[in-house]
């Protein structure tokens, strides 16, 4: 490997402040900066500001699949997707705390009916003859930081955490 | 509020983001730098304005911006430290026509960068013929010739 070349010290006869050792550190925090952007990008591409393997997470429960986001950012639609096995109707509960972080731009499919009770919204779907259920819910995060809340999917509790950036 | 807290973010990342990444990198604009400026301003611009697109909201984004701007040249001028950060120092990249490999290393300037500008602005053939070159603030390189 070839060495690198050594800072060179000298002598001129410039009216110059060149004031070399504020220079060397300014070099090291350019390097240290350029692993960060690295980093970064790195991380990026991994998920953790959303949208990557990072920022999926998978809830099971006998029965029922939760995918959710837990990384996003704020007004960046998000997609929480729900698998149940069941061939009777499906009541969703949200948390009216929960959705009050949240902007519903979508329901796929739609709800045949919905109703407020208890603190929460809750949705109610059709069963399919095949024995799964796919719901998506599209929410936008209206708030930066941590939002929390349980999902009620058929009586069974779901805990989500998202983490919202600016 | 929140339309300060966004104009003086964004002003900060940018200013730190540009000096870290180095003179050269804006010292020599090649077309697709600007293409590059371009799309960060366009990238830039939601998070500056948020959702409101009012005319309103636009002048008062541009006032914030240009005095954070002011209050940086200000305190530049008041504390030469601040200034030495910001701004950097100039740096001697050849000295009596040696050219000085670790600090163009560091510095990402070439033997053909520094021979380009003692071209243009001296006519010189030679490194030689180059006194001192000065890479300076502003990331141009600035040339002293030796005297016959």
């Amino acid at each position: 490997m070839q060495r690198k070349p050594q800072i060179e010290t000298i002598k001129h006869s410039l009216d110059l402040d060149e004031r070399l050792p504020h220079k060397i550190k300014g070099w090291k925090a350019q390097r240290l900066c350029s692993i960060i952007v690295r980093v970064v990008i790195g991380v990026t591409a991994l998920g953790l500001f959303g949208g990557g393997p990072l920022s999926w997470r998978e809830v099971k429960k006998p029965g029922i699949a939760l995918q959710y986001e837990v990384f996003n950012r704020v007004d960046n639609e998000m997609d929480i997707g729900l698998q149940v096995r069941t061939r009777r109707p499906l009541e969703v509960a949200l948390p009216m705390r929960y959705l009050d972080h949240f902007k519903v731009e979508k329901i796929v499919p739609d709800a045949y009916k919905s109703s407020i009770s208890q603190g929460y919204v809750r949705y109610h779907f059709n069963g399919v003859s095949e024995g799964e259920t796919i719901v998506r819910f599209f929410l936008s995060p209206k708030e930066v930081g941590t939002i929390e809340g349980v999902w009620q999917v058929d009586q069974q509790h779901f805990e989500l955490t998202h983490f919202i950036y600016p | 509020m929140d339309l300060i807290l966004r104009g003086v973010a964004v002003y900060l990342f940018l200013l730190v983001l540009f000096r870290v990444l180095g003179k050269r990198s804006l010292a020599e604009t090649t077309t697709f730098d600007f293409v590059l400026l371009l799309i960060i301003g366009e990238a830039t611009q939601q998070a500056l304005l948020g959702n409101d697109f009012s005319v309103t909201n636009a002048l008062i984004l541009i006032t914030i911006l240009m005095g954070v701007d002011m209050i940086f040249s200000k305190l530049k001028g008041q504390y030469k430290k601040l200034d030495r950060l910001l701004e950097g120092t100039p740096l001697i990249l050849v000295d009596h026509g040696r050219p000085l490999k670790g600090r163009m290393n560091e510095s990402h300037v070439d033997e053909d960068d520094i021979m380009e500008a003692a071209r243009i602005n001296h006519g010189l053939e030679r490194m030689k013929q180059i006194k001192y070159a000065v890479l300076e603030r502003d990331g141009t390189i600035s040339i002293i010739p030796a005297q016959e």
